[in-house]
């Protein structure tokens, strides 16, 4: 059953304004007719409206409320149907809160005071992953067991991917992920912070199949709560690590680069957690791997800190954040792509904006393997401070 | 991929060689042959990875699996000589802080038999 827009939208808050607020806000939305907006006041209102409507596709819920507060709410839905996804409207910085909503099946968050636009792409986000896993769940009957858990886990990995990056006139950032036949681990995400900083992340976690997903997804979650309020990317990755060890039963881990950038004074921080250190290219065409800050890859030990090293980029110097699957993109003689080629192609035409660059190396990786299928994903993401920024 | 046992020392320290790739399509069976060889009740467990020519990142979780349960028991995991390849992926994801590497077979036996 693959559901067409406009989608129903059930928002469960408190606050008697937020509903002509959300409803001119969202105005455009509505009168497009993608979304539909229905409102409750509180838990049991929501559950309710739930139960007599079948059609409501998800849920943006407050955390306190009068009778039944969001947390509790977020329990009972899946009892309703296990297929609404629900968005948590949470105090900012609250990661206590955010992590209870997360373990309590809550898709994503986002924080108060609502920024509209954030809502409306989060929302995007969360529509798009429920069609996907719709359809998913529709074809399952039609695939082996195997292929329909890569499958699934396959369109998992991409629902949490942006595909909008911000318009900065400081910096031009994009990134792209190209799945593997059998299911790699790879996700990247961009985290827009206070003062107009901007954090990105590149990560490979390390198994595949729904349960790695679901690490994935709770990674991504993790270090885009755990960004907002915090005192920089080591101390991000360090309360990302003991979130990620508490619940892992498994030896899954994800190696991870997390940065931030200020576009007030060009500082670009940066911590690895067991990832590849970033590349920095210079507009002449010459490159640098930037010092390895020495962390441990997430999930696997608790109480661990992690070191973070800040450089200055200046105006048109570009920042590489890739995988392995592209350094170590292989020729069928087990020859690698890389670091040198991978500075080749960002660097070939310094005139290009990031998302050229970014798709150089992409055409650069598929030209050197040539037939040689890849076996993991490929993520690259391309960060430019701009020469006028 | 393939797993042999190339010595058992007098104290209880095996030495397993690790030959071949051992990529997410061997790891299963990577996990059940090294989990097999260290539920045997070996105190120590050396892995030689001379002509170890690729690991998956889902391979170095079960190793770290086995360092773990080698420690609960009792006993301890090494490595020796680590390709270079290798060692800088061990470095990079910071598992050379958690499983001990050496250069060669035998300082990696003198430190199992301590």
């Amino acid at each position: 059953m693959v559901v067409k827009p406009p989608y129903k939208i059930l928002v469960v808050d408190d606050e008697p304004d937020l509903e002509p607020l959300m409803l001119q806000r969202m105005r455009r939305n509505i009168r497009r007719g993608q979304y539909n907006f229905v409102f409750a006041r509180n838990g049991v209102q929501a559950l309710d409206r739930l139960h007599q409507e079948d059609d409501i596709d998800m849920v943006v819920s407050d955390i306190n409320m009068p009778e039944m507060d969001g947390l509790t709410l977020l329990q009972q839905i899946p009892k309703v149907d296990p297929n609404i996804r629900s968005i948590i409207v949470s105090a900012y910085g609250d990661m206590e809160n955010i992590r209870t909503a997360m373990n309590r099946g809550a898709f994503d968050f986002v924080t108060k005071p609502i920024d509209f636009r954030d809502l409306r792409v989060t929302i995007d986000r969360t529509l798009q992953h429920l069609m996907e896993w719709r359809e998913a769940l529709a074809s399952r009957d039609q695939l082996v067991a195997l292929q329909n858990e890569l499958t699934v886990a396959s369109k998992m990995q991409q629902s949490i991917l942006p595909t909008h990056f911000p318009d900065h006139p400081g910096y031009q950032l994009f990134a792209n992920m190209e799945p593997a036949r059998s299911v790699g681990g790879d996700f990247f995400d961009v985290v827009t912070l206070e003062n107009e900083r901007i954090g990105m992340t590149v990560a490979d976690v390390s198994d595949k199949g729904v349960p790695a997903a679901l690490f994935m997804m709770s990674t991504r979650t993790l270090i885009k709560g755990a960004a907002i309020g915090s005192a920089g990317p080591g101390d991000v990755l360090r309360e990302v690590n003991n979130l990620l060890f508490e619940d892992n039963e498994t030896e899954m881990f994800v190696t991870v680069l997390y940065a931030e950038y200020n576009p007030a004074n060009g500082e670009f921080v940066y911590a690895s957690g067991g990832h590849d250190p970033p590349l920095l290219v210079r507009p002449d065409g010459s490159s640098t791997s930037l010092p390895l800050t020495g962390g441990i890859a997430l999930g696997l030990l608790p109480d661990l800190d992690y070191r973070q090293n800040t450089v200055i980029l200046e105006p048109g110097e570009t920042i590489v954040l890739y995988t392995d699957g592209v350094s170590e993109a292989m020729t069928s003689d087990e020859e690698q792509f890389g670091l040198e080629r991978l500075r080749d192609a960002v660097a070939a035409d310094p005139g290009e904006d990031a998302a050229a660059a970014n798709e150089a190396v992409f055409e650069a990786v598929s030209d050197f393997v040539g037939d040689n299928p890849p076996s993991d994903d490929i993520t690259c993401l391309t960060f430019r401070r701009t020469v006028s920024g | 991929m393939k797993l042999t046992v190339v010595n058992v020392t007098e104290n209880g320290v095996m030495v397993v060689a690790i030959d071949g790739r051992v990529d997410s399509s061997t790891a299963p069976k990577f996990r059940r042959v090294l989990g097999g060889v260290a539920d045997a009740g070996t105190r120590g467990l050396v892995l030689d990875l001379e002509n170890l020519r690729f690991i998956s990142s889902a391979a170095l979780g079960v190793l770290l699996e086995v360092t773990k349960a080698q420690a609960r028991r009792g006993g301890v995991l090494a490595v020796c000589s680590v390709p270079e390849s290798l060692r800088k992926i061990l470095e990079i994801s910071g598992f050379d802080q958690i499983i001990p590497v050496h250069d060669t077979q035998a300082e990696a036996l003198a430190a199992c038999s301590r």
